[in-house]
Protein backbone atom coordinates (compact mmCIF):
# COMPACT_ATOMS: atom_id res chain seq x y z
CA UNK A 1 0.00 0.00 0.00
CA UNK A 2 1.80 3.35 -0.44
CA UNK A 3 1.83 5.91 1.48
CA UNK A 4 2.44 9.65 2.12
CA UNK A 5 5.66 8.53 3.84
CA UNK A 6 6.80 7.00 0.83
CA UNK A 7 6.78 10.19 -0.98
CA UNK A 8 8.80 12.13 1.56
CA UNK A 9 11.33 13.22 -0.68
CA UNK A 10 9.42 14.43 -3.54
CA UNK A 11 7.68 16.48 -1.10
CA UNK A 12 11.16 17.76 0.45
CA UNK A 13 12.01 19.01 -2.94
CA UNK A 14 8.77 21.07 -3.37
CA UNK A 15 9.03 22.70 0.04
CA UNK A 16 12.55 23.32 -0.92
CA UNK A 17 11.49 24.78 -4.18
CA UNK A 18 8.52 26.53 -2.56
CA UNK A 19 8.66 29.68 -0.07
CA UNK A 20 7.03 27.21 2.47
CA UNK A 21 8.79 27.14 5.88
CA UNK A 22 6.61 24.36 7.62
CA UNK A 23 4.88 21.50 6.09
CA UNK A 24 1.87 19.95 8.24
CA UNK A 25 0.16 17.25 6.71
CA UNK A 26 -2.69 14.93 8.31
CA UNK A 27 -4.25 11.92 7.52
CA UNK A 28 -5.99 9.19 8.67
CA UNK A 29 -2.81 6.82 8.80
CA UNK A 30 -0.55 9.61 10.62
CA UNK A 31 0.94 12.96 10.05
CA UNK A 32 4.38 14.10 9.00
CA UNK A 33 5.66 17.69 9.67
CA UNK A 34 8.28 19.01 7.25
CA UNK A 35 10.66 21.95 8.32
CA UNK A 36 13.05 24.34 6.48
CA UNK A 37 16.38 23.59 8.65
CA UNK A 38 18.73 26.82 9.00
CA UNK A 39 20.68 25.79 6.01
CA UNK A 40 17.38 25.85 4.02
CA UNK A 41 17.95 22.16 3.56
CA UNK A 42 14.55 20.51 4.29
CA UNK A 43 14.52 17.94 7.47
CA UNK A 44 12.07 15.78 8.78
CA UNK A 45 10.61 17.35 11.61
CA UNK A 46 8.00 14.82 13.23
CA UNK A 47 6.85 11.22 11.56
CA UNK A 48 4.80 10.12 14.19
CA UNK A 49 4.19 6.63 13.73
CA UNK A 50 0.78 5.45 11.64
CA UNK A 51 -1.50 5.23 14.48
CA UNK A 52 -1.69 9.20 14.08
CA UNK A 53 -0.90 12.11 16.62
CA UNK A 54 -1.58 10.84 19.78
CA UNK A 55 1.20 8.49 19.08
CA UNK A 56 3.87 11.70 19.21
CA UNK A 57 2.07 12.93 21.81
CA UNK A 58 1.01 10.56 24.39
CA UNK A 59 -2.80 11.80 24.24
CA UNK A 60 -5.56 11.93 21.68
CA UNK A 61 -5.44 15.03 19.23
CA UNK A 62 -8.48 17.06 18.97
CA UNK A 63 -9.60 18.83 15.68
CA UNK A 64 -10.85 22.20 17.19
CA UNK A 65 -13.17 23.16 14.92
CA UNK A 66 -15.00 26.92 14.01
CA UNK A 67 -18.62 27.52 15.66
CA UNK A 68 -19.70 30.40 13.59
CA UNK A 69 -19.02 31.20 10.14
CA UNK A 70 -16.71 33.98 9.04
CA UNK A 71 -12.98 35.22 8.46
CA UNK A 72 -10.28 33.17 10.74
CA UNK A 73 -7.34 35.30 11.69
CA UNK A 74 -4.49 33.65 13.25
CA UNK A 75 -3.26 37.10 14.73
CA UNK A 76 -5.42 39.66 16.88
CA UNK A 77 -5.95 42.93 14.46
CA UNK A 78 -4.37 45.02 16.86
CA UNK A 79 -1.16 43.18 17.65
CA UNK A 80 1.67 42.53 15.58
CA UNK A 81 2.19 38.56 16.59
CA UNK A 82 0.15 35.38 15.51
CA UNK A 83 -1.88 34.35 18.94
CA UNK A 84 -0.39 31.08 18.67
CA UNK A 85 2.04 29.37 16.59
CA UNK A 86 2.96 25.61 15.80
CA UNK A 87 4.48 23.78 18.99
CA UNK A 88 2.76 26.29 21.60
CA UNK A 89 1.61 24.74 24.57
CA UNK A 90 -1.70 26.40 25.48
CA UNK A 91 -4.44 26.08 28.59
CA UNK A 92 -7.73 25.28 28.41
CA UNK A 93 -9.98 28.13 27.75
CA UNK A 94 -6.94 30.23 25.94
CA UNK A 95 -7.93 32.12 23.01
CA UNK A 96 -5.75 30.44 20.33
CA UNK A 97 -7.37 32.16 16.96
CA UNK A 98 -10.30 34.38 16.01
CA UNK A 99 -13.10 34.35 13.63
CA UNK A 100 -14.35 37.71 12.59
CA UNK A 101 -18.16 38.75 11.43
CA UNK A 102 -18.56 42.52 11.08
CA UNK A 103 -16.52 44.15 13.87
CA UNK A 104 -17.39 40.79 16.24
CA UNK A 105 -14.28 38.92 16.97
CA UNK A 106 -15.24 35.70 18.28
CA UNK A 107 -12.54 33.74 20.39
CA UNK A 108 -11.14 30.09 19.30
CA UNK A 109 -10.63 28.92 22.58
CA UNK A 110 -8.40 25.32 23.04
CA UNK A 111 -10.70 23.18 24.68
CA UNK A 112 -8.44 21.51 26.93
CA UNK A 113 -4.58 22.31 27.80
CA UNK A 114 -2.56 21.33 25.20
CA UNK A 115 0.00 21.80 22.30
CA UNK A 116 -0.87 23.37 19.33
CA UNK A 117 0.08 20.89 16.45
CA UNK A 118 -0.97 22.03 13.45
CA UNK A 119 -2.75 25.23 12.04
CA UNK A 120 -5.17 24.05 9.76
CA UNK A 121 -6.94 26.66 8.01
CA UNK A 122 -5.54 29.68 6.45
CA UNK A 123 -5.46 32.93 8.23
CA UNK A 124 -7.59 35.39 6.41
CA UNK A 125 -9.93 32.47 5.28
CA UNK A 126 -13.31 32.32 5.23
CA UNK A 127 -14.26 29.61 7.19
CA UNK A 128 -18.15 27.99 7.30
CA UNK A 129 -19.24 26.49 11.32
CA UNK A 130 -17.77 22.80 11.53
CA UNK A 131 -14.53 23.67 9.58
CA UNK A 132 -11.56 22.59 11.30
CA UNK A 133 -9.23 25.33 11.99
CA UNK A 134 -6.73 23.70 14.54
CA UNK A 135 -5.01 20.15 15.92
CA UNK A 136 -4.77 20.23 19.33
CA UNK A 137 -2.68 17.90 20.67
CA UNK A 138 -3.23 16.47 24.69
CA UNK A 139 -0.26 17.25 26.76
CA UNK B 1 -14.74 43.19 44.84
CA UNK B 2 -12.15 44.29 43.57
CA UNK B 3 -8.99 44.28 45.11
CA UNK B 4 -6.18 47.15 43.49
CA UNK B 5 -2.71 45.42 44.00
CA UNK B 6 -0.55 47.48 42.55
CA UNK B 7 0.70 51.04 43.45
CA UNK B 8 0.88 52.25 39.40
CA UNK B 9 -0.80 55.81 40.09
CA UNK B 10 -3.25 57.31 38.49
CA UNK B 11 -5.73 54.50 37.75
CA UNK B 12 -9.27 55.88 38.92
CA UNK B 13 -12.97 54.61 38.26
CA UNK B 14 -14.78 56.44 35.83
CA UNK B 15 -18.39 56.03 33.96
CA UNK B 16 -19.56 58.05 31.06
CA UNK B 17 -18.88 61.46 33.12
CA UNK B 18 -20.83 63.46 35.15
CA UNK B 19 -22.55 65.88 32.66
CA UNK B 20 -24.97 68.91 33.78
CA UNK B 21 -23.69 69.74 36.11
CA UNK B 22 -21.49 72.57 34.18
CA UNK B 23 -23.43 75.27 35.97
CA UNK B 24 -22.38 74.30 39.24
CA UNK B 25 -18.70 74.79 38.11
CA UNK B 26 -18.60 71.11 38.24
CA UNK B 27 -16.68 69.13 35.24
CA UNK B 28 -17.38 66.62 33.15
CA UNK B 29 -14.53 63.73 34.45
CA UNK B 30 -15.74 60.15 32.68
CA UNK B 31 -13.49 57.52 30.37
CA UNK B 32 -10.68 59.56 28.63
CA UNK B 33 -11.59 56.87 25.69
CA UNK B 34 -15.40 56.78 26.19
CA UNK B 35 -15.65 54.05 23.08
CA UNK B 36 -13.59 51.90 24.82
CA UNK B 37 -15.40 52.20 28.24
CA UNK B 38 -18.54 51.31 25.94
CA UNK B 39 -17.24 48.39 24.12
CA UNK B 40 -16.43 46.82 27.26
CA UNK B 41 -19.68 47.40 28.80
CA UNK B 42 -21.09 45.86 26.13
CA UNK B 43 -18.94 42.62 26.44
CA UNK B 44 -19.96 41.95 29.85
CA UNK B 45 -23.05 42.43 29.23
CA UNK B 46 -23.78 45.93 31.23
CA UNK B 47 -25.04 49.18 30.84
CA UNK B 48 -22.95 51.12 28.35
CA UNK B 49 -22.32 53.93 30.81
CA UNK B 50 -21.20 51.11 33.90
CA UNK B 51 -17.87 52.06 35.54
CA UNK B 52 -15.13 50.96 34.82
CA UNK B 53 -11.13 50.87 36.34
CA UNK B 54 -9.13 53.42 33.97
CA UNK B 55 -5.34 52.30 33.90
CA UNK B 56 -2.75 54.83 32.16
CA UNK B 57 0.49 54.19 34.55
CA UNK B 58 1.57 50.22 33.77
CA UNK B 59 2.02 47.70 35.68
CA UNK B 60 -1.60 47.63 37.03
CA UNK B 61 -2.72 44.62 38.96
CA UNK B 62 -5.60 43.79 40.65
CA UNK B 63 -7.78 40.26 41.73
CA UNK B 64 -10.85 39.12 41.77
CA UNK B 65 -12.81 38.44 45.17
CA UNK B 66 -15.96 36.37 43.41
CA UNK B 67 -16.45 35.00 40.38
CA UNK B 68 -17.73 37.41 36.91
CA UNK B 69 -16.63 38.47 33.80
CA UNK B 70 -14.02 41.19 32.89
CA UNK B 71 -13.22 42.60 29.28
CA UNK B 72 -10.08 44.92 29.29
CA UNK B 73 -10.26 47.50 26.67
CA UNK B 74 -8.34 50.52 25.66
CA UNK B 75 -4.22 50.16 24.70
CA UNK B 76 -3.34 46.52 24.62
CA UNK B 77 -1.49 46.14 27.75
CA UNK B 78 -1.26 42.26 27.22
CA UNK B 79 -3.39 41.60 29.94
CA UNK B 80 -3.03 38.30 31.71
CA UNK B 81 -5.12 36.69 34.27
CA UNK B 82 -2.80 34.33 36.67
CA UNK B 83 0.13 34.85 34.00
CA UNK B 84 -2.75 32.98 31.03
CA UNK B 85 -2.56 35.42 28.19
CA UNK B 86 -6.30 37.39 27.77
CA UNK B 87 -7.44 38.74 24.41
CA UNK B 88 -7.53 42.54 23.86
CA UNK B 89 -11.21 44.27 23.49
CA UNK B 90 -13.03 40.65 24.19
CA UNK B 91 -15.02 39.40 27.32
CA UNK B 92 -13.44 36.70 29.69
CA UNK B 93 -14.88 34.63 32.72
CA UNK B 94 -12.87 35.28 36.03
CA UNK B 95 -12.77 33.20 39.35
CA UNK B 96 -12.48 34.41 42.80
CA UNK B 97 -9.21 34.71 43.68
CA UNK B 98 -7.51 35.29 40.12
CA UNK B 99 -5.00 37.92 39.49
CA UNK B 100 -5.44 40.31 36.33
CA UNK B 101 -2.02 42.46 35.33
CA UNK B 102 -1.82 44.86 32.77
CA UNK B 103 1.47 46.00 31.55
CA UNK B 104 2.82 48.21 29.73
CA UNK B 105 0.95 49.12 26.55
CA UNK B 106 3.79 47.63 23.53
CA UNK B 107 3.03 48.98 20.16
CA UNK B 108 1.22 47.02 17.66
CA UNK B 109 -0.98 48.04 14.58
CA UNK B 110 -2.19 50.45 16.73
CA UNK B 111 -1.05 51.42 20.12
CA UNK B 112 -3.02 53.28 23.01
CA UNK B 113 -2.18 55.01 26.27
CA UNK B 114 -5.40 54.02 28.36
CA UNK B 115 -6.97 50.71 29.43
CA UNK B 116 -10.26 50.02 31.03
CA UNK B 117 -11.15 47.09 33.61
CA UNK B 118 -14.71 46.36 32.73
CA UNK B 119 -16.50 44.16 35.37
CA UNK B 120 -20.01 42.52 34.93
CA UNK B 121 -22.27 44.67 36.87
CA UNK B 122 -20.34 47.77 36.74
CA UNK B 123 -18.00 49.24 39.88
CA UNK B 124 -20.55 50.42 42.40
CA UNK B 125 -19.07 52.84 43.85
CA UNK B 126 -21.83 55.56 44.95
CA UNK B 127 -23.16 58.22 42.84
CA UNK B 128 -22.32 61.68 43.18
CA UNK B 129 -23.88 64.59 40.88
CA UNK B 130 -25.12 61.16 38.89
CA UNK B 131 -21.82 59.83 38.11
CA UNK B 132 -19.11 57.67 39.16
CA UNK B 133 -16.55 59.00 37.69
CA UNK B 134 -13.58 60.07 39.85
CA UNK B 135 -13.41 63.99 40.32
CA UNK B 136 -9.90 64.41 41.45
CA UNK B 137 -10.32 68.56 41.92
CA UNK B 138 -13.49 67.92 43.92
CA UNK B 139 -12.40 64.67 45.34
CA UNK B 140 -15.82 63.15 44.87
CA UNK B 141 -16.99 59.99 42.72
CA UNK B 142 -14.84 57.24 42.69
CA UNK B 143 -13.59 56.10 45.50
CA UNK B 144 -13.50 57.96 48.07
CA UNK B 145 -12.85 60.92 45.35
CA UNK B 146 -9.35 59.58 44.73
CA UNK B 147 -6.79 57.85 42.35
CA UNK B 148 -6.64 53.77 43.55
CA UNK B 149 -4.17 52.71 45.91
CA UNK B 150 -3.04 49.18 46.90
CA UNK B 151 -5.37 47.35 49.56
CA UNK B 152 -8.24 49.19 48.08
CA UNK B 153 -11.25 47.28 47.53
CA UNK B 154 -13.92 48.01 44.74
CA UNK B 155 -17.57 47.03 45.19
CA UNK B 156 -19.02 45.52 42.15
CA UNK B 157 -22.82 45.26 41.00
CA UNK B 158 -25.16 42.61 40.65
CA UNK B 159 -23.88 40.53 37.11
CA UNK B 160 -26.82 41.16 34.17
CA UNK B 161 -28.31 38.22 32.80
CA UNK B 162 -25.46 36.31 30.42
CA UNK B 163 -22.34 37.56 31.51
CA UNK B 164 -20.53 34.95 32.00
CA UNK B 165 -21.58 32.98 28.81
CA UNK B 166 -19.04 32.20 25.91
CA UNK B 167 -16.00 35.06 25.52
CA UNK B 168 -16.57 37.63 23.00
CA UNK B 169 -14.56 40.03 21.59
CA UNK B 170 -14.52 43.55 19.22
CA UNK B 171 -12.52 45.48 16.92
CA UNK B 172 -11.09 48.13 18.68
CA UNK B 173 -12.97 51.17 17.13
CA UNK B 174 -9.15 53.01 15.90
CA UNK B 175 -9.07 50.29 13.53
CA UNK B 176 -12.19 49.84 13.21
CA UNK B 177 -12.45 54.02 12.10
CA UNK B 178 -9.40 55.07 12.03
CA UNK B 179 -8.22 58.07 10.89
CA UNK B 180 -4.97 59.67 10.03
CA UNK B 181 -3.17 62.36 8.17
CA UNK B 182 0.58 61.94 6.88
CA UNK B 183 1.00 58.67 8.91
CA UNK B 184 -0.20 60.19 12.08
CA UNK B 185 -3.19 59.99 14.24
CA UNK B 186 -5.59 62.71 13.02
CA UNK B 187 -8.36 64.88 15.14
CA UNK B 188 -10.86 66.37 13.70
CA UNK B 189 -11.79 70.54 15.00
CA UNK B 190 -13.93 73.24 14.52
CA UNK B 191 -12.25 76.69 14.68
CA UNK B 192 -13.03 78.37 17.99
CA UNK B 193 -14.22 81.95 18.80
CA UNK B 194 -10.45 83.86 18.89
CA UNK B 195 -9.51 81.58 15.37
CA UNK B 196 -9.41 84.52 13.38
CA UNK B 197 -7.44 86.70 16.04
CA UNK B 198 -4.20 84.44 15.34
CA UNK B 199 -1.85 85.28 12.54
CA UNK B 200 -2.41 83.73 9.01
CA UNK B 201 0.98 82.23 9.55
CA UNK B 202 0.01 80.27 12.57
CA UNK B 203 -3.67 79.44 11.13
CA UNK B 204 -1.40 78.23 8.93
CA UNK B 205 0.87 76.34 10.48
CA UNK B 206 -1.86 74.69 12.79
CA UNK B 207 -3.44 72.77 9.62
CA UNK B 208 -0.38 72.09 8.99
CA UNK B 209 2.22 70.82 11.60
CA UNK B 210 2.68 68.27 13.77
CA UNK B 211 1.68 69.05 17.62
CA UNK B 212 3.57 66.53 19.94
CA UNK B 213 1.59 65.70 23.52
CA UNK B 214 4.30 66.60 25.79
CA UNK B 215 5.32 64.79 29.00
CA UNK B 216 2.99 67.68 30.91
CA UNK B 217 -0.22 66.10 29.54
CA UNK B 218 -2.58 64.33 31.75
CA UNK B 219 -6.64 63.99 32.11
CA UNK B 220 -6.68 67.52 32.88
CA UNK B 221 -5.31 68.56 29.85
CA UNK B 222 -2.72 67.91 26.79
CA UNK B 223 0.13 70.33 26.89
CA UNK B 224 1.24 70.14 22.91
CA UNK B 225 4.43 71.10 21.31
CA UNK B 226 4.91 72.18 18.04
CA UNK B 227 4.79 75.48 15.15
CA UNK B 228 3.84 78.48 17.39
CA UNK B 229 0.61 79.89 17.34
CA UNK B 230 0.54 83.93 18.25
CA UNK B 231 -2.46 86.16 17.98
CA UNK B 232 -1.71 88.87 15.35
CA UNK B 233 -2.28 91.51 17.97
CA UNK B 234 -1.94 91.02 21.81
CA UNK B 235 -5.22 89.37 23.53
CA UNK B 236 -6.76 89.98 26.96
CA UNK B 237 -9.94 87.86 27.93
CA UNK B 238 -12.09 87.75 30.75
CA UNK B 239 -12.24 84.31 32.37
CA UNK B 240 -15.05 82.28 30.22
CA UNK B 241 -17.03 78.60 30.30
CA UNK B 242 -14.72 75.92 28.78
CA UNK B 243 -15.79 72.42 27.65
CA UNK B 244 -13.46 69.61 27.23
CA UNK B 245 -12.05 69.33 23.83
CA UNK B 246 -11.10 73.41 24.01
CA UNK B 247 -7.95 74.02 22.34
CA UNK B 248 -6.18 77.25 24.28
CA UNK B 249 -3.03 78.87 23.46
CA UNK B 250 -1.33 80.77 26.14
CA UNK B 251 1.19 83.45 25.83
CA UNK B 252 3.71 80.83 24.73
CA UNK B 253 2.38 79.85 21.68
CA UNK B 254 2.38 76.19 22.13
CA UNK B 255 -1.35 74.77 22.51
CA UNK B 256 -3.56 72.92 25.78
CA UNK B 257 -6.10 70.85 24.48
CA UNK B 258 -8.58 70.47 27.65
CA UNK B 259 -9.20 66.93 28.58
CA UNK B 260 -11.81 65.12 30.66
CA UNK B 261 -11.16 66.93 33.98
CA UNK B 262 -10.57 70.15 33.05
CA UNK B 263 -12.10 72.86 34.82
CA UNK B 264 -15.29 74.92 33.77
CA UNK B 265 -14.00 78.26 33.17
CA UNK B 266 -10.17 79.80 31.63
CA UNK B 267 -9.51 83.08 30.12
CA UNK B 268 -6.68 82.19 27.04
CA UNK B 269 -7.47 82.56 23.52
CA UNK B 270 -9.31 79.46 21.97
CA UNK B 271 -7.89 78.68 18.53
CA UNK B 272 -10.22 75.32 17.86
CA UNK B 273 -12.33 72.62 20.00
CA UNK B 274 -11.65 69.28 19.17
CA UNK B 275 -15.10 67.77 18.03
CA UNK B 276 -17.00 65.79 20.68
CA UNK B 277 -16.60 62.53 18.84
CA UNK B 278 -12.68 62.71 18.06
CA UNK B 279 -12.09 63.41 21.71
CA UNK B 280 -11.78 59.62 22.49
CA UNK B 281 -8.99 59.55 19.58
CA UNK B 282 -6.79 62.17 21.38
CA UNK B 283 -7.53 60.52 25.07
CA UNK B 284 -5.49 57.55 23.35
CA UNK B 285 -2.73 59.41 22.06
CA UNK B 286 0.19 58.46 24.14
CA UNK B 287 2.83 60.78 25.73
CA UNK B 288 5.58 61.45 22.87
CA UNK B 289 3.00 60.83 19.83
CA UNK B 290 2.16 63.68 17.30
CA UNK B 291 -1.18 64.15 15.94
CA UNK B 292 -2.45 66.25 13.07
CA UNK B 293 -5.48 68.62 12.81
CA UNK B 294 -8.38 68.45 10.79
CA UNK B 295 -10.63 71.18 9.93
CA UNK B 296 -14.12 69.98 10.27
CA UNK B 297 -17.83 71.52 9.70
CA UNK B 298 -20.39 72.02 12.26
CA UNK B 299 -22.40 69.79 9.60
CA UNK B 300 -18.79 67.41 9.30
CA UNK B 301 -18.98 67.28 13.47
CA UNK B 302 -22.48 66.51 14.06
CA UNK B 303 -22.05 63.57 11.42
CA UNK B 304 -18.81 62.09 13.12
CA UNK B 305 -20.99 61.70 16.32
CA UNK B 306 -23.69 60.12 14.44
CA UNK B 307 -21.05 57.60 12.56
CA UNK B 308 -19.78 56.72 16.17
CA UNK B 309 -23.09 56.17 17.63
CA UNK B 310 -23.82 53.98 14.79
CA UNK B 311 -20.57 52.32 15.04
CA UNK B 312 -21.59 51.23 18.65
CA UNK B 313 -25.75 50.27 18.16
CA UNK B 314 -23.96 47.81 15.13
CA UNK B 315 -21.13 46.35 17.75
CA UNK B 316 -24.14 45.97 20.17
CA UNK B 317 -26.25 44.29 17.69
CA UNK B 318 -23.37 41.79 16.82
CA UNK B 319 -22.35 41.18 20.53
CA UNK B 320 -26.69 40.93 21.56
CA UNK B 321 -26.33 38.54 18.74
CA UNK B 322 -23.71 36.21 19.31
CA UNK B 323 -24.77 35.96 23.23
CA UNK B 324 -28.40 35.05 22.24
CA UNK B 325 -26.65 32.08 20.06
CA UNK B 326 -24.32 31.08 22.25
CA UNK B 327 -27.04 30.72 25.09
CA UNK B 328 -29.07 28.39 22.95
CA UNK B 329 -26.32 26.63 22.08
Amino acid sequence: MSSIFDRVPDLAAWVAAADIDVLVLKGPDGSLRLERAPNGSVVVADRPAHDGPQAASGGAATKVRATLAGSFLTRHPVRADRLVEMGDRVAAGQAIGLVQVGDLLAPVCAPHDGVVEAVIAEGGALVGYGDPLFWLARS
Amino acid sequence: MIEILSGAPLATVQDLGRLGALRWGVGYSGAMDPLALICGNLLVGNDRDAAAVEAQLFPFEARFNADGAIAVTGADCAATLDGAPLLPWASTPVRAGQRLRLDHPKPGAWSGARAYVCVAGGIDTALALGSRSTQLRGAIGGHEGRALRPGDVLPVGAAPAGASSEPCGVMPPALAMPLEVDGLPAIRVLPAAEYACFSPASQEAFWSGAYKVTPQSDRYGFRLFGPELLPSVPLELRSHGIVPGVIQVPHGGQPIVQMRDAQPSGGYPKIATVIEADLWRLGQIPIGRSVRFLRATWAEAIEAARVNERWIDEVARLVDLFRTRSARS
